[in-house]
C-alpha cells in the first residue's frame, strides 16, 4: 500500500512538472511538402531544427540548380564532389537498395520525371520510352568513392525516398543536442517521435486510411521511434484507361508500383531506414516484405493490401489500436 | 453481487470508455479553422457559428476554392495538378490539416486536439 501511495505521488509530481514544460511548434514548407516540429522546452531548438531542414533541402533537392544532387545529375558521367553528408546519405540509400534487392533505387529518377511526378505534368510514357529509360536505372552503377559520386552518362538520382527520413534523424539530433527530450516531428507524414510526452506517456501516431485519406485507420503508441508510411493514395493520377498511377515507380518495371499494397508503414529507430523500407516494401509486395521482416530485427511494419487486409508484425501488434468501425481484416505476422 | 449485473456493469464501462476515446480522438470537429496562404493567416473561421459559403484563396497564380457546409470545411476546386487538397475531404482532425503544396495553402484547426499527435501517411 505504501509503495502504491509513493508511486501515485511520484506520477502526480511528474505530471505536475510536465505541465510546466511549454511546447513550441513551427510549420514550414520544405522538400516539396509541409512539415511541423513540436518540441517541449526550447523554442531555439525548434528554430535550429527548421534551419537544419532548409540546409538539407538545399543540398538534396533534385530540381534546385544549386543543389549537390543537381550537380551530380548534370556531371555527364564524370565524378562529382559532394559534401561528406550527401555522400553518406547516398551510400546509405544504396545499402537499402542492396538489402531489398533493388526495390528502392535512387537511380529511378529519369522514369519518375518521365511519368511527370516531378513537375506535376502527369502522363503515361510509351513502352519504348520506358524501356529506353530503364537502361539508366540500376543502383549498382552508382559509384561512391570518398565524397565523389559518379553516375553513368544520362543516369540521374533522386533522394526523395530517403531525404525526409534522413531529415527526421537530423532534426532529432539537433533537438537532442539542444537538450530537448520530448518532441514530435512530422515531415509531410514522415513521423519521428522523440522520447515520450513530457508526462511520460506515449505519443499517439495515427496511420492514414488509404481508402479514406481524410481519416485514419489505426493508431500506434510510439516512444522514441520513427513511423513512416508509403502509399498510393497521396500522389497519383488516373490514366485515360482508368488505371490509378501512383508516384512510386517500380525500378524493375519502370511503371507505378502495383504490388497489391496500398499502404506500407515501417516503425523503427532510424528515420532513413523507415523511409527507404516503406518505399521498398510498397514496391516488393506483402510476401517479399514478410520475408524481409523475418530476416530483420530492426523494424516492424503495418501493411494494408488492396484486398482490405491489414498485416501487422507481432513486435508492434500490442501497440496498435485498429479502429473498430473500419472494414478491415487484421492478420498478425509472426516469425 | 449477481454475475449478470457485474457483466452488465463491465459492458457499460467498456462502451462508455470506447465512446470517450472516440470523442477524444475526433475532437475538435467544429472548432476554429485557420486558413494560411503562403505562411500568412488569411482567415480564422469559427465553424460552429459559420454559415454555408464558399470563397477563393489565390496565391502565386494558383487558386483553391474553399467551401464551408454544415459547419465543416473542405477544398472543392483547385488549380494544382495533384488535387491532394480536394482528396483530403473535410477537415476532421487537428493533426490532419488540409494542405495544398503547389498553392501553399494550409487549413487546420486552431485547437491542438488531445487525441492524435501526428498522422503518418
Amino acid at each position: 500500500m505504501k509503495k502504491r501511495v509513493i508511486a501515485f505521488l511520484a506520477a502526480l509530481f511528474i505530471s505536475g512538472c510536465a505541465a510546466d514544460i511549454p511546447p513550441y511548434t513551427e510549420h514550414l514548407f520544405a522538400m516539396d511538402t509541409i512539415m511541423s516540429i513540436t518540441a517541449y522546452g526550447s523554442e531555439q531548438a525548434v528554430t535550429d531544427a527548421c534551419d537544419r531542414i532548409y540546409e538539407l533541402e538545399k543540398k538534396l533537392s533534385a530540381v534546385n540548380e544549386n543543389s549537390e544532387i543537381y550537380s551530380v545529375n548534370n556531371s555527364g558521367g564524370r565524378a562529382c564532389a559532394v559534401s561528406d553528408e550527401t555522400a553518406e546519405i547516398i551510400e546509405s540509400a544504396l545499402s537499402y537498395s542492396e538489402r531489398t534487392g533493388g526495390s528502392i533505387d535512387i537511380s529511378v529518377y529519369p522514369l519518375v520525371r518521365e511519368w511527370g511526378f516531378t513537375a506535376g505534368a502527369y502522363k503515361v510514357p510509351s513502352d519504348e520510352i520506358i524501356n529506353e529509360l530503364k537502361n539508366y536505372v540500376d543502383y549498382r552503377n552508382i559509384s561512391v568513392s570518398g565524397n565523389e559520386i559518379t553516375l553513368p552518362e544520362n543516369g540521374m538520382i533522386d533522394l526523395g525516398a530517403v531525404a525526409k527520413g534522413y531529415a527526421s534523424d537530423a532534426v532529432k539530433a539537433v533537438l537532442l543536442e539542444r537538450g530537448v527530450t520530448s518532441a514530435i516531428i512530422n515531415l509531410g507524414g514522415n513521423v519521428m517521435a522523440v522520447g515520450s510526452k513530457p508526462d511520460g506517456s506515449s505519443w499517439t501516431v495515427a496511420v492514414a486510411d488509404p481508402y479514406a485519406p481524410d481519416d485514419y485507420i489505426c493508431t500506434i503508441s510510439a516512444v522514441d521511434t520513427a513511423v513512416i508510411t508509403s502509399g498510393n493514395y497521396q500522389r497519383y493520377f488516373i490514366a485515360d484507361d482508368g488505371t490509378r498511377c501512383c508516384h512510386i515507380i517500380d525500378p524493375k518495371t519502370g511503371k507505378p508500383a502495383d504490388s497489391g499494397i496500398v499502404s506500407a508503414t515501417i516503425i523503427g529507430g532510424s528515420g532513413i531506414m523507415c523511409d527507404a523500407l516503406s518505399t521498398a516494401v510498397f514496391v516488393m509486395g506483402a510476401d517479399e516484405a514478410e520475408k524481409l521482416w523475418c530476416a530483420s530485427e530492426d523494424f516492424e511494419m503495418i501493411i494494408i493490401t488492396d484486398s482490405g487486409e491489414m498485416l501487422i508484425t507481432d513486435g508492434i501488434y500490442e501497440s496498435v489500436n485498429v479502429r473498430g468501425d473500419k472494414d478491415i481484416k487484421v492478420r498478425v505476422l509472426k516469425r | 453481487m449477481n454475475r449478470k449485473i457485474i457483466i452488465f456493469i463491465s459492458a457499460a464501462i467498456v462502451v462508455l470508455l470506447a465512446a470517450a476515446l472516440f470523442w477524444l480522438f475526433r475532437q475538435p470537429q467544429n472548432g476554429t479553422a485557420v486558413i494560411k496562404s503562403n505562411g500568412v493567416i488569411v482567415k480564422r473561421i469559427d465553424l460552429a457559428a459559420a454559415d454555408d459559403c464558399s470563397f477563393d484563396i489565390d496565391c502565386d497564380g494558383g487558386r483553391n476554392t474553399v467551401v464551408i457546409k454544415n459547419h465543416a470545411i473542405y477544398v472543392s476546386e483547385a488549380t494544382c495538378p495533384d488535387k491532394i487538397c480536394i482528396n483530403m475531404g473535410e477537415l476532421k482532425y487537428a493533426s490532419m490539416p488540409i494542405i495544398c503544396m503547389p498553392n501553399r495553402l494550409e487549413i487546420y484547426f486552431e485547437e491542438s486536439g488531445a487525441g492524435i499527435d501526428a498522422v503518418s501517411k
